[in-house]
C-alpha cells in the first residue's frame, strides 16, 4: 500500500469531501493558497475549489466559528481551521453555547453539520500558548464530537466521516504527527466513529493511548517486547462516541490498564476512561490504574522542560514495566 | 370615514398590511402580559425577558421579510419571533415545558425556536447571535438565493466583540445581513451613555463601511420603512445593513426586576410615545379603521391568546426523560449511533 | 443402638422438607411422641415428633437447610452410647446428606476478619482478586499476597482455589442463616457486626441491632426523604412465604376473569334461621359449600383443574373454605362435599378451622381441593376479586349481605331485601365466560332457592 503523510491524508479528504458535495467548504485564517495553512495541510485546495469555498479570513475566530455555525444552521457543511487549539478561548462562546446547544434548545429542529478541525500539543517549544492539548474542554460539553486520530489512516478516513456527520465534530490534530507518513489505501474508504483500533496485540498489560502518544507507546510496545512483555496498544480514535467495549474486552485480558496522553493530567480524557474503566470493568482489574500524563503546567519554552513534560516512549514503558512486575 | 387624514397614510404599504402590523404589535403585548402573569403565578419556570414597549421594532422589521427569510433573536425575544410568524399557542406551550412547544419544552423563554419560518433561535448570551448572522448571510450568497437574514440585537451587545467581528466580517464578506439594533438605553441596568463614549451607533456603523440609519422605534411604519430598504438593498446584493432603532422597554430587564434604574421622568416621555397607542390612532386617521374595528381586533387578539393559553396548558408536559434526546442528530446521549 | 430419625412424608406429594426449628438440640433428653422439630412443606409447617426416646446426639439438617423425605435429620442415642458407636455405614449415610440452603458454619480457625498479619487491620486485594474469591468461595483472609505489601492478586486467588471451583460459597463469617438471610434483605455487611451467640455466632438479634444503628445513624446525618424507615421485617418464611409464592404464582399464570352477580339473599338467612332453631350451628359458608357443590355437579366445568398443560373435570366436589388464622391464611378442604348433607359439612368445617387456627391441620386436609369459598362479608366487604386457588379453575368469593331497596315485583314496587354479592373469579384458559356465568347463574338461584339443591344431579 501507497504511504503519505498525515497532512497529505488530510488534505485528500478534504479535497474529496470537496469535490463530493457542493455544500462543503473551508474557513480559517490564511488556509489559501500560496500560504495554504500554518501545517500546509489546505496548500494547492483554493486553486482547486477558488476562494469562495476555501475562504480565508481575517483574525476574527468568534466572528468567523460563528459564521460557520450560521452556515451550517441554514444548510452548508463548513469545516473550520482553527490554527492552533489554544486560540479556542476567542471562540468558546460559539463552540460552547451555540454550536453544542441549539439542536437541544430547539428540541430537535436544527443540526449542525460543520468540523472544527484544530491541532495542539506540545514539541516544538511553541510554548504555554501554541502548544496545548484541550481536547477535554470539547468532551465535557454535550454536543460536541470529538476525534483524535494518530495516524494518516486514521486522519483521513475520520475526517471524511467527521464532514459528513450532521453533528459538530472537534477534530483535534497533532502538530508532530503532520510529517509522519503511513499506509493509506487509494480507493475511498471512511471510519466510523466509535471504533476503537488495537495499534499492537498484547496480553501484559493495556495501554490506551490518543494521538501521538500513540506513536510513543508502540515504541515503547518494540522496547517492551524485547524484555517478554508485551503490551496491547489501543487508540480510541474518537473520545466521544467512546468505544469502551473493545477498551473493556483489553482490560479484561490484560487485567492492567495505562492511560497515556499528552493533555495535562488533572481533569482530563484519562480521568473520564479510569473512572469508566473502574466502573464497568471493575471485575477485571488486576492492578492499580495508571495516568501517564503531562504535569499539571502550562507548556514550558525550553526544550529540555518539555521533554521534562511530554510523555514519550521511556516513560511509558518504564511506567509499565513498574506496573507488570507488581511494584505499582 | 373620515377623509381628512388619508393623505398621510404611507403610500407603499396597503391598508391590510398596516391593519396586520397593528394586530401583531397587540397580539406580542398582550402575549407578554399572559406571560408575566402566569410567570408570577409560578406556572412558568425559570426567566422572563419581555418586550413590552419595543413592538414596533420587531414588528416593523419582520413586516419586511419574506417567510423564507431568517430572522436570529435574543433572550428578549418574544417580540422578534412572533412578529415572524410564531404562533402565540406554541410558544405559550414552549414557555409551560410543554410537548407541543416549539423546542418540545427543551429551550424555553429565551431560546424560541422555529426553523421552519426561518427563525434560526433566540439565544440567552447577549450578542450570543451576532457571530452567528454572518454565517446565515454567507450561505445565503453561496447558495445563491435572494434571501436574507435581520440579526436582532440590544444596544447592551453593541458592547460584546462578537458584535463588532460580526460587523466586521458581515462589511468584508458583503452578504445580505440587516443589522437591526433595538436600542432601548438600557443593557440590564448599565444605561447607554455609559456603555460607549458619546456614541452614536450609524455613525459607528459608518465605520464599518455599511450602510445605516436610524430610526424611531416607537413608530411602526418608520422601522418598517428603513428595514425595507435594507432589505431591497440586501436582494440586489448590495451588501449589510445596520439599522438603530430607538426604543423603551416599560417593564425592567426580566420579570422581577423592579427597574428602579430607570428615572420615572424618562418611562412617561416614552409610554406617551406607545407605539401601539401611535398606530391605533393613525389607522383611525387615515380612515382605516374606525373605534369599533379598533375594539374588535382587540378582542379578536385576546380571544387568540386567551385561547393560545388554554391550548397550551391542555397540553401534555414534556416527559422528564426526553431531556436526553435530541443532544445529537446521529448519536444518542451514549453515543450509540441512532 | 443410635436411632436415625428421618425426613418424615408428610404429605402425598411432599419430597423435600425444610427445618424451620429445632425444639431441641444435642446432649437433650427426648421421650417417645415429642415435639422435637417444626418442618415446612409447601402447605404448612408441621410438628414433627420422635417415634422413639433417646438423647439427641446429632442434628444433621439444620434451621433452614431443606432434605429429601427418607434422609435422616437426627440420631438420637441410647443410654451410655456415643457417636463413635454409629456403624460405617450409617456414617456414611450422614455424610451423604447434603444441606441446600446457606448452612451453618465454623469460621476458619484462623483470624477474625478484622485483623490479617502485617496490614494494620486492612484487606489489600485488587479487584479482580477479590471477584475471583467471591465467584470461587475462597476467604481472601486465607490468601497469600504476592503483590507489593502482601496484597493479593488474581493469580494468588487462583493458587489458593487450587484451580477448581467451588459449588457454592462458602461463608466465612459466622453467622445464623436467618440472620445471614435478614442481613442480606436489609442490604447489611456483615463485617463489624457482633456476634452474640455461640463463638460470636452472628444472630437475628444482632443484624437487627446493626439495622437500627444505621437507621438511627443516618437520622442523625440527613432527614430521609423519600425512603420510608423500616419498622419490622417479616421475613418470607412459613405460611406468609407460602402464600406469597403461591399468590403470585397464580395471578401470574391464570386468565383472570370475575363475574359480580347480586342475589336476593332471603332464603338463605331463612334457612341458617331454621338450623339455628334446632340447635345446629350452621354457618353461610356451610349452606354456601353445599350449594356450590350441587351446582358444581351441573357444571363439570367448574370443578376443573389446568394440570401439566391439560384440563382435568373431577370426580367429586371437594370444596376449600379459606380460613384467617394468627399464622397466615390456609385453606382447608371439605372433601367430597357433593355426598354430606349440610350439618355434615358445618361439623366438618368446624373441627377444620379450629385444627387450622391451632397449627395442628394435617396436610390432607388442606389439600385436595377442585374449587374454593371465601367468604370476606364478617369484614364488612361486598364484592372482591379473590385469587384462584391453584390448580383449582374457579374461586368464588362471598361478601356481606347487606339490606338494600330493591324492585320486587313487576309493579316496579320497591321493598327491602337482604342482597349478597356472588364474586366469582374463573380461570378462561380453563372454562369460558358463558360456563362461568351458567354456573354462577345455577349457585344464585340455588342461594335464592336452595330447594333447588334437591334437584341437582349427583354425580
Amino acid at each position: 500500500m501507497r504511504e503519505i503523510t498525515y497532512k497529505e491524508a488530510l488534505k485528500e479528504a478534504l479535497r474529496e469531501e470537496l469535490k463530493r458535495d457542493e455544500r462543503v467548504f473551508l474557513m480559517g485564517e490564511d488556509i489559501a493558497d500560496p500560504f495554504g495553512g500554518a501545517y500546509k495541510v489546505t496548500l494547492g485546495l483554493s486553486p482547486e475549489f477558488g476562494t469562495e469555498r476555501v475562504i480565508q479570513t481575517p483574525i476574527s475566530e468568534l466572528g468567523t466559528v460563528g459564521a460557520c455555525i450560521g452556515a451550517a444552521l441554514t444548510g452548508m457543511r463548513p469545516v473550520f481551521d482553527m490554527m492552533y487549539i489554544d486560540f479556542v478561548g476567542m471562540a468558546m462562546d460559539q463552540i460552547l453555547n451555540q454550536a453544542a446547544k441549539i439542536r437541544y434548545m430547539s428540541g430537535g429542529q436544527a443540526q449542525v453539520p460543520m468540523v472544527l478541525r484544530t491541532q495542539g500539543g506540545m514539541g516544538r517549544s511553541s510554548a504555554a500558548h501554541h502548544a496545548q492539548s484541550l481536547e477535554a474542554f470539547f468532551l465535557h460539553i454535550p454536543g460536541w464530537l470529538v476525534a483524535m486520530p494518530s495516524t494518516p489512516y486514521d486522519a483521513k478516513g475520520l475526517l471524511k466521516t467527521a464532514i459528513r456527520l450532521n453533528d459538530p465534530v472537534a477534530f483535534i490534530e497533532h502538530k508532530l504527527l503532520y510529517n509522519n507518513k503511513g499506509p493509506v489505501p487509494e480507493e475511498e474508504y471512511t471510519i466510523p466513529f466509535g471504533v476503537a483500533d488495537v495499534k499492537r496485540e498484547g496480553d501484559a498489560c493495556t495501554v490506551v493511548a490518543i494521538s501521538k502518544t500513540v506513536e510513543f507507546a508502540l515504541k515503547a510496545a518494540d522496547t517492551l517486547a524485547q524484555e517478554g512483555i508485551h503490551i496491547e496498544v489501543v487508540d480510541p480514535r474518537t473520545l466521544f462516541p467512546l468505544d469502551m467495549e473493545t477498551i473493556i474486552q483489553s482490560v479484561k485480558k490484560t487485567g492492567k490498564l495505562l492511560v497515556a496522553h499528552e493533555a495535562v493530567e488533572r481533569g482530563g480524557f484519562g480521568a473520564e476512561l479510569v473512572a469508566r474503566v473502574a466502573s464497568e470493568a471493575f471485575g477485571y482489574v488486576d492492578a492499580p490504574i495508571q495516568r501517564l500524563c503531562a504535569p499539571n503546567t502550562p507548556p514550558p519554552f525550553a526544550r529540555q522542560m518539555e521533554d521534562f513534560e511530554i510523555v514519550n516512549d521511556v516513560k511509558i514503558a518504564d511506567r509499565v514495566r513498574k506496573l507488570v512486575r507488581g511494584e505499582l | 370615514m373620515s377623509k381628512k387624514s388619508q393623505s398621510s397614510a404611507p403610500k407603499d404599504l396597503t391598508r391590510e398590511q398596516l391593519i396586520a402590523m397593528f394586530r401583531r404589535m397587540l397580539l406580542i403585548r398582550g402575549f407578554e402580559a399572559r406571560a408575566k402573569q402566569y410567570f408570577e403565578a409560578r406556572e412558568i419556570a425559570g426567566f422572563l425577558h419581555l418586550s413590552v414597549g419595543q413592538e414596533a421594532v420587531s414588528v416593523g422589521a419582520c413586516s419586511a421579510l419574506r417567510k423564507d427569510d431568517y430572522i436570529t433573536s435574543t433572550h428578549r425575544g418574544h417580540g422578534d419571533v412572533i412578529a415572524k410568524g410564531c404562533e402565540p399557542k406554541f410558544a405559550f406551550a414552549e414557555l409551560f415545558g410543554r410537548t407541543t412547544g416549539y423546542c418540545k419544552g427543551k429551550g424555553g423563554s429565551m431560546h424560541i425556536a422555529d426553523f421552519s419560518q426561518g427563525i434560526i433561535g433566540a439565544t440567552g448570551i447577549v450578542s450570543g447571535a451576532l457571530p452567528t448572522a454572518p454565517g446565515i448571510g454567507l450561505s445565503i450568497k453561496m447558495r445563491k438565493t435572494d434571501q436574507v437574514a435581520v440579526c436582532f440585537f440590544g444596544d447592551g451587545a453593541t458592547a460584546e466583540g462578537g458584535f463588532h467581528e460580526a460587523m466586521n466580517l458581515a462589511s468584508l464578506w458583503q452578504i445580505p445581513l440587516i443589522f437591526v439594533c433595538a436600542n432601548n438605553l438600557y443593557g440590564l441596568t448599565q444605561p447607554w451613555e455609559k456603555t460607549a463614549y458619546q456614541c452614536e451607533l450609524p455613525r459607528r456603523a459608518a465605520t464599518y463601511n455599511m450602510a445605516s440609519a436610524c430610526v424611531d422605534g416607537m413608530d411602526v411604519v418608520a422601522v418598517n420603512q428603513a428595514v425595507r430598504d435594507a432589505v431591497a438593498r440586501a436582494r440586489k446584493g448590495g451588501g449589510p445593513t445596520f439599522i438603530e432603532a430607538k426604543t423603551y422597554r416599560y417593564w425592567g430587564h426580566y420579570v422581577g426586576d423592579p427597574g428602579t434604574y430607570m428615572p420615572e421622568e424618562e418611562q412617561k416621555e416614552w409610554r406617551a410615545r406607545d407605539a401601539i397607542d401611535s398606530i391605533s390612532r393613525r389607522l383611525q386617521e387615515w380612515g382605516y379603521t374606525t373605534p369599533e374595528e379598533d375594539q374588535h381586533i382587540r378582542a379578536d387578539v385576546d380571544a387568540e391568546l386567551d385561547a393560545g393559553i388554554e391550548f397550551a396548558k391542555q397540553s401534555p408536559l414534556a416527559e422528564p426523560e426526553s431531556a436526553l434526546t435530541d443532544v445529537y442528530s446521529e448519536f444518542d446521549v451514549w453515543g450509540n449511533p441512532l | 443402638m443410635p436411632f436415625e430419625i428421618a425426613m418424615p412424608q408428610l404429605g402425598l406429594t411432599m419430597e423435600t422438607g425444610k427445618i424451620v426449628s429445632w425444639a431441641v438440640k444435642p446432649g437433650d433428653s427426648v421421650s417417645p411422641g415429642q415435639d422435637i422439630c417444626e418442618v415446612e412443606t409447601d402447605k404448612a409447617v408441621v410438628a414433627v415428633q420422635a417415634i422413639e426416646g433417646g438423647k439427641v446426639g446429632k442434628i444433621l439438617t439444620p434451621v433452614g437447610a431443606e432434605a429429601p423425605v427418607g434422609a435422616t435429620i437426627c440420631v438420637l442415642l441410647g443410654e451410655n452410647e456415643t457417636l463413635a458407636d454409629l456403624s460405617v455405614a450409617q456414617e456414611k449415610t450422614l455424610e451423604n446428606v447434603l444441606p441446600s440452603a446457606p448452612v451453618e458454619q465454623q469460621a476458619a480457625a484462623a483470624a477474625s476478619p478484622v485483623v490479617q498479619a502485617g496490614n494494620g487491620g486492612v484487606l489489600s486485594a485488587t479487584w479482580k482478586a477479590r471477584s475471583l474469591a467471591k465467584q470461587q468461595g475462597v476467604d481472601l483472609h486465607q490468601v497469600e499476597g504476592s503483590g507489593p505489601g502482601g496484597r493479593i492478586q488474581a493469580a494468588d486467588v487462583e493458587k489458593a482455589a487450587g484451580g477448581a471451583l467451588l459449588a457454592a460459597p462458602a461463608a466465612e463469617i459466622k453467622i445464623s442463616p436467618v440472620a445471614a438471610r435478614l442481613a442480606e434483605k436489609l442490604g447489611l455487611p456483615l463485617a463489624g457486626i457482633m456476634g452474640s451467640g455461640a463463638n460470636g455466632q452472628i444472630m437475628q438479634e444482632d443484624v437487627l441491632a446493626a439495622a437500627s444503628a444505621i437507621i438511627r445513624g443516618q437520622k442523625a446525618v440527613a432527614p430521609q426523604r423519600s425512603q420510608p424507615c423500616v419498622k419490622e421485617v417479616i421475613p418470607l418464611k412459613g405460611v406468609r412465604g407460602i402464600t406469597s409464592q403461591r399468590m403470585a404464582e397464580s395471578v401470574h399464570s391464570t386468565a383472570r376473569v370475575t363475574l359480580f352477580r347480586e342475589v336476593d339473599a332471603g332464603a338463605l338467612v331463612d334457612l341458617r334461621q331454621r338450623y339455628k332453631e334446632r340447635g345446629e350451628q350452621v354457618s353461610y359458608n356451610d349452606i354456601l359449600v353445599r350449594i356450590c357443590a350441587s351446582a358444581l355437579a351441573e357444571h363439570p366445568a367448574a370443578n376443573a383443574r389446568m394440570l401439566n398443560g391439560q384440563i382435568e373435570l373431577l370426580e367429586g366436589a371437594s370444596i376449600g373454605l379459606a380460613v384467617d388464622t394468627d399464622r397466615g391464611l390456609m385453606v382447608p378442604v371439605v372433601h367430597n362435599a357433593d355426598q354430606l348433607t349440610i350439618a355434615q359439612i358445618a361439623a366438618a368445617t368446624q373441627r377444620l378451622v379450629q385444627a387450622a387456627r391451632s397449627g395442628r391441620i394435617s396436610p390432607d386436609d388442606l389439600s385436595g381441593g377442585t374449587f374454593t369459598i371465601t367468604n370476606l362479608g364478617g369484614l364488612g366487604v361486598e364484592g372482591f376479586t379473590p385469587v384462584i386457588n391453584l390448580p383449582e379453575s374457579c374461586i368464588l368469593g362471598v361478601g356481606k349481605i347487606v339490606r338494600k331497596p330493591v324492585v320486587i315485583d313487576e309493579y316496579d314496587s320497591i321493598g327491602v331485601r337482604p342482597c349478597l354479592t356472588l364474586s366469582l373469579v374463573f380461570d378462561h384458559r380453563v372454562l369460558d365466560g358463558a360456563a362461568a356465568a351458567r354456573f354462577l347463574d345455577c349457585v344464585a338461584q340455588m342461594v335464592e332457592s336452595p330447594v333447588l339443591m334437591l334437584t341437582a344431579s349427583h354425580s
